[in-house]
């Protein structure tokens, strides 16, 4: 097998791991975040809020007229501590949009862009050829072949006078349009999974019509005597 | 206006006689019952028939009686329709400044600036005009050519839904695993399979075998899918597409063609059937690939 199927193959298998474990990325992202502050703040900001429910509690237990001072003294400590957790909340998101950032960049450096370019680079490279030369017809052979831009440029070749099929020897599948089939046909059996396995059976449910009755209100004249 | 007469005696008639019932004391026992107010409550209930029959003395006209014909007034104007309401309201003003009549300056006050309020037609509610926006849009809908459809039920669209996308599993399964793969394993194999026959196991007969199956195939599920929507009596595309629920917005006579609506649903519906053909082909480059590399 040659390299550049290879690496499409990693692409495609690591781009639909990424897909399906999206649920869990921000977790994991959490856990081995790279710089030390998010870790520090969620865990300022989980004792300061334990904190807070501990004298949101005591305060409930205590009538407010018979522990006055007690209970003001609590209060005051409550609204501190709202404001202190309101800066961390903010604090975190900022720090956390910055880390999602960073690993968007990431993946857009790692996976994206090099993938891309081996579909540009590599985009006409044979992955293996047809069994015969009329198995499909020519225009499908070509578009096989060439990528999809065979289409728009073949009025283009025949009014120029080329045979636009001349470089083609023996016709064969180019590694775009093998891409394209593979993500097809991963997302067909994806959906058809996703129908048998995850899809709850949903039964018909035979509901009367119910006629929607438009009450008038008719405004009877106060009686107020 | 002989009735509204006869009310307003009637009313007098009950109001003269409930005065005699109660002027011998014992109306603010009865209200305090009503309300429920306990013996010794700090609120003021004091009915103001006892209190009048206290001070029965005085000659003018009491306080009790002008609340009262301020609340007939009330009334009168509430039963009366507002055309009539210029005219009466003019009357009344004739009447409030006869001499004879004695009322409260404050009321006057009021009256005047209630119908200041009723003239003042230069600046039209907002809840009229929007009132009357409602009824064009209403109207305007009414003359529409395909009048709007009624809201789906959730549920039925839900299961709708599902008969389709289980429809659409099935055939992909049995099409892939009862013809295709099987198909394309003998057409790729470098010796032909001798209980076949020999147009099958050419590759130069792929393409039209290959057409006329996806035809046949095809127009099952479509027959199928058709039969699906008419015993739900519910257009998928109609009522859950964003495209369509996006073209809908289009007003009628905007674009040259008419019933652009049913033209997109009609190809969103083509297009459907022609994205499972394509599934297929996309299926059969895989498995070809998969096939020669055994």
């Amino acid at each position: 097998m040659n390299w550049v199927i290879i690496a499409a193959l990693f692409f495609v298998i690591i781009n639909k791991l990424l897909q399906y474990t999206s649920r869990y990325q921000e977790a994991w992202i959490n856990k081995f975040s790279i710089s030390s502050d998010i870790s520090s703040l969620s865990k300022e900001y989980s004792k300061l809020s334990a904190e807070r429910l501990k004298i949101k509690e005591e305060n409930q237990s205590i009538s407010a007229q018979d522990n006055y001072a007690r209970w003001t003294k609590n209060n005051r400590k409550l609204t501190k501590l709202e404001g202190e957790l309101e800066k961390l909340r903010s604090n975190l998101k900022i720090a956390k949009d910055s880390q999602s950032k960073l690993f968007n960049r990431l993946k857009l450096l790692t996976l994206t862009l090099p993938f891309m370019i081996l579909k540009l680079w590599k985009g006409k490279f044979i992955v293996y050829d047809i069994p015969t030369k009329d198995t499909f017809p020519v225009i499908v052979n070509g578009v096989l072949s060439q990528g999809l831009l065979y289409i728009p440029l073949l009025p283009i070749n025949f009014l120029r006078g080329i045979d636009p099929n001349k470089h083609i020897l023996v016709p064969g599948v180019s590694l775009g349009i093998w891409l394209m089939a593979l993500t097809k046909t991963i997302d067909t059996v994806e959906f058809i999974v996703k129908q048998l396995v995850f899809q709850p059976v949903v039964s018909k449910q035979v509901k009367e019509k119910t006629k929607e009755k438009v009450v008038e209100l008719k405004t009877t004249e106060a009686e107020l005597d | 206006m002989s009735s509204e007469l006869s009310e307003t005696e009637k009313r007098k008639l009950i109001r003269e006689r409930r005065q005699k019932k109660f002027s011998n004391g014992g109306a603010s026992a009865r209200l305090n019952r009503i309300t429920g107010q306990a013996e010794n409550s700090q609120l003021d209930t004091e009915s103001p028939l006892d209190s009048k029959s206290s001070r029965e003395t005085t000659p003018t006209v009491t306080k009790v009686d002008s609340n009262t014909e301020e609340m007939d007034e009330l009334l009168e104007n509430i039963a009366t329709s507002p055309s009539n309401k210029v005219e009466k309201s003019q009357k009344k003003k004739e009447q409030a400044t006869s001499p004879q009549e004695t009322i409260d300056p404050e009321l006057e006050i009021f009256k005047q600036l209630a119908e200041n309020q009723q003239n003042d037609v230069s600046t039209p509610d907002l809840f009229s005009m929007l009132r009357s926006m409602k009824d064009n849009m209403a109207k305007s809908a009414a003359t529409d050519t395909n009048p709007p459809l009624e809201p789906v039920d959730q549920q039925l669209l839900d299961y709708n839904n599902y008969l389709i996308n289980n429809l659409k599993v099935w055939s992909i399964i049995f099409k892939w695993c009862f013809f295709l793969i099987p198909y394309l394993f003998a057409l790729t194999r470098s010796e032909p399979i001798s209980f076949l026959p020999e147009q099958f196991s050419n590759p130069s007969n792929f393409f039209m075998i290959f057409l006329s199956f996806e035809i046949v195939a095809t127009s099952i599920y479509f027959q199928k899918l058709q039969n699906i929507e008419k015993s739900n009596k519910i257009n998928g595309f109609q009522s859950n597409n964003k495209i369509v629920n996006l073209v809908s917005l289009i007003p009628e006579g905007v674009l040259p063609v008419p019933d652009i609506k049913g033209k997109v649903i009609m190809a969103l519906q083509y297009w459907d059937v022609f994205s499972m053909f394509l599934t297929d082909i996309c299926f059969v480059l895989v498995m070809m690939g998969l096939f020669k590399l055994i």
